[in-house]
């Protein structure tokens, strides 16, 4: 055969593969591969944990103090909100390389590792004053010391994206396996389990010895957080992926994805109000004083009126979804987490004016 | 479009089917073997195409223009269509049912993908996508775990002693997708210059299996076992058609 056809021959061959390869790197990049911004504050920093980094940024500024890592990392992804130690000594936060980090908060230093789960963390840490409980996607919830030795563990049979709620004695753990379960704290001695109808993304809101727990099956239910038996359960128009928000002393308020927001009465379930906004609500709503906070798929902010459900304002804030709920944050106002790898953090005061915003030129 | 058209309904079948079986690699068994069966039709008419350009290669007449023409690759085109035509063969039989089946084999890996996602933003995607009849809320999360893998994950086999996993489906993947090359191209006429499409269908045969095997390697399981299962039922096919010879799949043989 002559050289050349035999060139000819390998470079059709090798192009046909590249164009196989290339229809299937794109069938693969249609997918996303993550998570939105996991937000954290205390009263100077707010932890931002996005994609390949976890930023720490100067609260009332925006001013940047630190990322980890110093430079993105392609095998490291970060979706969990960082949480604060009790002493405030360690900032910690899960990645997607099942690793979970405990950072020096004012530098970003890493101060210890585990890496002894078997997959992502995606749910942020409950942090108690002597442990640190983190639920990872293996389905395991890691109970630790706070110097990061492994106390005890409780595997259930899916996912676990949420960290428990808890009252000091017990835990309540929200599983993707649809079932919910009170765990002893001390021991991680199982205590109840109860099977929901859908799977579990949240942690159960504890409010008076009742859970209030939102469900991928189109509802919100109650239950008895001594016993495990379900008080109501209220049906809404689509899945609802965060914790029911407390409003005022007696209600609730929650959004489902298709973009309805209900008032819940905490007694009962039954609905004071509904309202509907613009694109699906994911993240849970935010309640400052009279007004309800909620963020849309659509990239804005919605302030409702907490007695009547009537729209106040809407704010355009970002062009990517905002799938984070927004975060109130004492004289500041709100912070709010678009999907936008260029501006993953913005701070809004009460009446939707923006304060500042981290931005990254990449 | 291609979402809606193509994606979504794969996708809402194979949970449809997981939905009934219970186990998603059981179902992305059946599933395959389902859409396998409803090309073979297709491959069936490719393969009777291909048949009839191999005899018609072999024409006098085609030897003939081959000799004639073969320093004037125009004129030399011109004279095979009309050979073709006289001869009744449509040149273009055999390709168009293999486009035909790139789309679905698409979609269907797409379907597979998209199924096996396991981070918030994969579950809303996938959420976006389920039709309400299939109760979502009953199937989400997908089970993937199969056999000893878990398919939304690149698959090792971890043996007890030994420091590192084998990928055992990757390398099935490669050798079934050898298998099939081969037997495909002993099908496949050759147009042209017969030496250089014979060398295209020998490269063919190596990395072919040796992408398919790559993508085995790095991609989700649930993907592999698809690659795996495809290329069991094709093989079958070839074989259930009488166009595979063992000979054949000697590598050595040239």
């Amino acid at each position: 055969m002559r050289k050349t056809d035999a060139m000819k021959s390998f470079a059709r061959v090798w192009f046909g593969l590249a164009l196989l390869a290339a229809v299937a790197a794109a069938g693969c990049s249609r997918i996303a591969p993550g998570s939105w911004p996991g937000v954290g504050v205390d009263d100077e920093t707010v932890w931002v944990a996005y994609q390949q980094q976890v930023h720490a940024v100067a609260r009332n500024t925006g001013a940047l103090r630190w990322s980890f890592p110093q430079e993105p990392e392609r095998n490291r992804l970060f979706f969990a909100p960082p949480r604060l130690t009790a002493d405030g000594q360690r900032l910690i936060v899960g990645g997607y390389d099942k690793v979970l980090y405990a950072l020096d908060p004012n530098t970003g230093a890493v101060q210890w590792t585990f890496d002894r789960a078997q997959d992502r963390y995606i749910g942020a840490v409950l942090v108690t004053p002597n442990a640190i409980y983190a639920p990872n996607a293996d389905g395991t919830l890691y109970a630790l010391e706070p110097n990061g030795q492994l106390r005890w563990t409780f595997t259930t049979q899916a996912a676990l994206w949420a960290p428990p709620a808890t009252d000091g004695q017990r835990l309540y753990l929200a599983s993707m396996d649809h079932h919910l379960y009170a765990l002893d704290a001390a021991t991680g001695k199982e205590l109840w389990r109860l099977k929901m109808e859908g799977a579990l993304t949240s942690t159960p809101t504890l409010l008076d010895g009742v859970l209030y727990v939102g469900e991928l099956a189109t509802q919100v239910a109650a239950v008895d957080a001594a016993q495990g038996q379900v008080l109501w359960q209220t049906p809404t128009d689509a899945w609802v992926w965060h914790s029911p928000t407390p409003l005022g002393d007696d209600a609730l308020v929650v959004g489902d994805m298709e973009g309805q927001v209900y008032a819940l009465a905490r007694g009962d379930g039954q609905v004071r109000w509904q309202t509907e906004v613009p694109g699906g609500v994911i993240g849970a709503p935010a309640v400052v004083e009279d007004t309800v906070f909620v963020t849309t798929r659509q990239g804005q902010l919605v302030a409702l009126d907490a007695a009547s459900g009537a729209v106040k304002w809407t704010k355009a804030l970002a062009e990517a979804a905002i799938e984070a709920g927004p975060l109130p944050v004492p004289e500041l106002g709100l912070l709010v987490a678009p999907s936008d790898p260029k501006a993953p953090l913005l701070a809004v005061r009460s009446d939707g004016a923006l304060v500042w915003s981290l931005t990254f030129e990449k | 479009m291609w979402t809606t058209l193509v994606v979504q309904p794969m996708l809402n079948l194979l949970l449809w089917i997981y939905d009934l079986v219970g186990n998603f690699g059981v179902a992305i068994i059946v599933f395959t073997i389902l859409v396998r069966l409803v090309l073979a039709p297709l491959m069936h008419q490719q393969t009777k195409s291909a048949e009839a350009m191999r005899k018609l290669q072999e024409h006098p007449k085609w030897k003939e223009i081959q000799r004639k023409y073969k320093n004037d690759r125009e004129r030399l085109a011109q004279e095979q269509m009309k050979l073709y035509s006289e001869l009744g063969v449509n040149p273009f039989a055999s390709c168009l049912p293999m486009l035909v089946q790139i789309p679905i084999i698409f979609g269907l890996y797409q379907a597979v993908i998209l199924a096996l996602g396991n981070t918030p933003a994969q579950l809303l995607e996938l959420a976006r996508l389920l039709y309400p009849a299939l109760n979502p809320a009953r199937l989400i999360p997908i089970d993937g775990q199969f056999l000893w893998m878990n398919l939304a994950y690149p698959e090792r086999l971890h043996i007890p002693g030994l420091p590192f996993g084998i990928p055992v489906m990757a390398i099935l993947v490669a050798l079934t997708s050898y298998v099939q090359s081969k037997a495909v191209s002993s099908t496949t006429p050759s147009t042209g210059d017969g030496q250089q499409a014979q060398a295209m269908n020998q490269m063919m045969t190596v990395y072919m299996p040796l992408m398919l095997g790559y993508f085995a390697l790095t991609f989700q399981s649930g993907l592999a076992l698809y690659f795996l299962v495809s290329n069991v039922v094709m093989i079958a096919q070839y074989a259930f058609m009488g166009k595979l010879s063992w000979d054949d799949l000697k590598f050595w043989r040239r």
